[in-house]
């Protein structure tokens, strides 16, 4: 296991070169601006498409099946990819924390805050991108999560729009009370960070039990 | 016989292709050669015996026929994980990430088996002049070659699959890494299966055959039987006339009159025969009429 995380985190070593000149720029803006949201957005997002940019090494190398020639088995080669996750995205979320604590104005909750609301989002990114391409390859599986990310997003809307009757808004609910006041109730409880925490585990456990059927039963 | 490769009734079907009840045994301690055509089954049938795909399931006559594969004395469906220790495999493509570069696949595949050898792998390294630092993007593609076959020999394996390793290397290179398999069957609990073209090398390393054509095994036999009972024999068309039908397992045609892949035994007469090379033996099986 240790041994395909070292590859993983080896081969992307040069993407973090670029990576860092890249975040040169969003730090600046960030020392300038005194807000570091922004590049707490783009370190995460760039944190959860590595794991995928290391699949992708692997789908061109043909490293997979030559892995399983290895002394590895088909659902550790699938586990260190979502350790690697998790990996690059605490990375990430810690980073992000440090320059939003010494560059940002914001209080020390509001930096945990959006730091682990990106970090939920990147984890839900890979979650939903992983089986896909696990079972179509790279270069599919991103277009069908997009797809149907897209398909979803439309009939979703439709449906909401069609139960509410035309009537549906994002700044007032059905009493016409600001959903903006919930809120601020909601991201002032410590109990909604760890719940929000929990989904997301839940939502990445779910994904890497699909991600082991899928594998299980590839041909190479 | 103790076997390091035993594949029964083996089956795998595609759509236009079926890998048809192919059986191969592999002795321990030998070298076995697979020859066929591209697309024969040559690799699917290497992907089988290394579990990398699934042989179709096993119907109510497979049962019968007691359709399996077990490596190195453990059936492939219980095949342990650490046991692949003992397997050293190229594949037919270099299939590290091109990313990386020499000294990182050598931590890295220490992290991956136990019985890595850091030495014995910088060792093959230097012998077949990979260097170091150079990420395998840019590596001819006979060094990437060559850097499989180093790394397939460094874990102390005692089987050996080769999907073509020699394939794009050029002959001096060729005949060193002959050497190097060579030496690595001295040891008499070693043995490998090499699928090759390159028909010339198999004919110097191999101590056993397996012909495979359009997903059958039309051949499988000890490298010098089958060398000493096939030849090629040239005769007038009405001679040819004259010879068993069973005795021909080829033959082509030509302005002087026929040529033919014979079994030595079975042709009764005063005719010569000439021996028949094992490029020579495939090329009569699949082209011959």
């Amino acid at each position: 296991m240790r041994g395909i995380i070292l590859k993983d985190l080896l081969s992307l070593k040069k993407q973090f070169i670029p990576m860092f000149l890249f975040f040169g720029i969003y730090i600046f803006i960030a020392i300038m601006t005194k807000d570091s949201s922004f590049l707490t957005g783009v370190l995460m997002i760039f944190c959860a498409m590595l794991p995928i940019t290391a699949l992708s090494f692997d789908e061109r190398s043909g490293f997979s099946k030559y892995a399983l020639t290895m002394p590895i088995s088909r659902s550790m080669l699938v586990i260190s990819k979502y350790l690697v996750t998790v990996i690059l995205i605490s990375c990430g979320g810690v980073i992000s924390l440090l320059f939003s604590l010494f560059i940002g104005s914001a209080s020390f909750m509001e930096s945990v805050w959006s730091v682990v609301i990106i970090m939920l989002l990147g984890s839900l990114m890979v979650s939903v991108s992983l089986p896909p391409i696990f079972k179509y390859g790279v270069e599919k599986g991103r277009f069908i999560v997009i797809g149907s990310i897209m398909v979803l997003g439309f009939f979703g809307g439709a449906a909401a729009m069609s139960v509410s009757k035309g009537k549906l808004s994002t700044t007032l609910d059905k009493y016409g009370i600001l959903w903006g006041a919930k809120m601020d109730a909601f991201f002032n409880s410590g109990l909604s960070l760890i719940s929000l925490l929990a989904v997301s585990v839940v939502i990445l456990l779910i994904s890497l039990s699909i991600s082991l059927v899928i594998y299980r039963k590839k041909d190479f | 016989m103790d076997y390091a490769i035993n594949a029964v009734n083996v089956t795998k079907k595609y759509k236009g292709f079926t890998l048809d009840h192919v059986s191969l045994q592999l002795p321990k301690g030998s070298i076995m050669g697979l020859i066929g055509e591209n697309g024969a089954g040559k690799t699917t049938l290497i992907k089988l015996i290394l579990g990398l795909q699934t042989s179709q399931k096993d119907t109510a006559s497979d049962k019968k026929s007691g359709s399996r594969i077990t490596i190195l004395n453990h059936e492939l469906q219980s095949f342990p994980t650490a046991a692949r220790e003992q397997i050293g495999v190229v594949l037919d493509d270099c299939c590290f990430p091109d990313t990386l570069n020499l000294v990182q696949i050598n931590k890295i595949m220490q992290n991956i088996y136990k019985n890595w050898n850091p030495g014995c792998f910088n060792r093959y390294g230097e012998l077949f002049n990979l260097p170091a630092k150079k990420a395998i993007k840019d590596y001819s593609k006979g060094m990437k070659m060559k850097l499989s076959i180093a790394a397939a020999l460094s874990h102390h394996a005692k089987l050996l699959i080769l999907d073509e390793p020699t394939a794009g290397l050029d002959p001096v290179v060729r005949d060193e890494i002959l050497d190097v398999f060579m030496d690595f069957i001295q040891d008499e609990e070693h043995s490998i299966l090499i699928s090759s073209h390159i028909t010339s090398d198999l004919e110097k390393i191999c101590d056993y055959i397996t012909f495979i054509n359009d997903g059958r095994i039309i051949l499988s036999d000890v490298k010098d039987d089958i060398l000493s009972d096939y030849g090629i024999l040239k005769c007038t068309q009405e001679e040819f006339q004259k010879i068993a039908p069973e005795a021909v397992h080829g033959y082509k045609r030509n302005s002087f009159g026929v040529t033919a892949l014979v079994e030595r035994q079975k042709v009764k007469g005063p005719f010569i025969i000439d021996p028949a090379s094992l490029e020579e033996i495939l090329l009569y099986n699949v082209r011959g009429k």
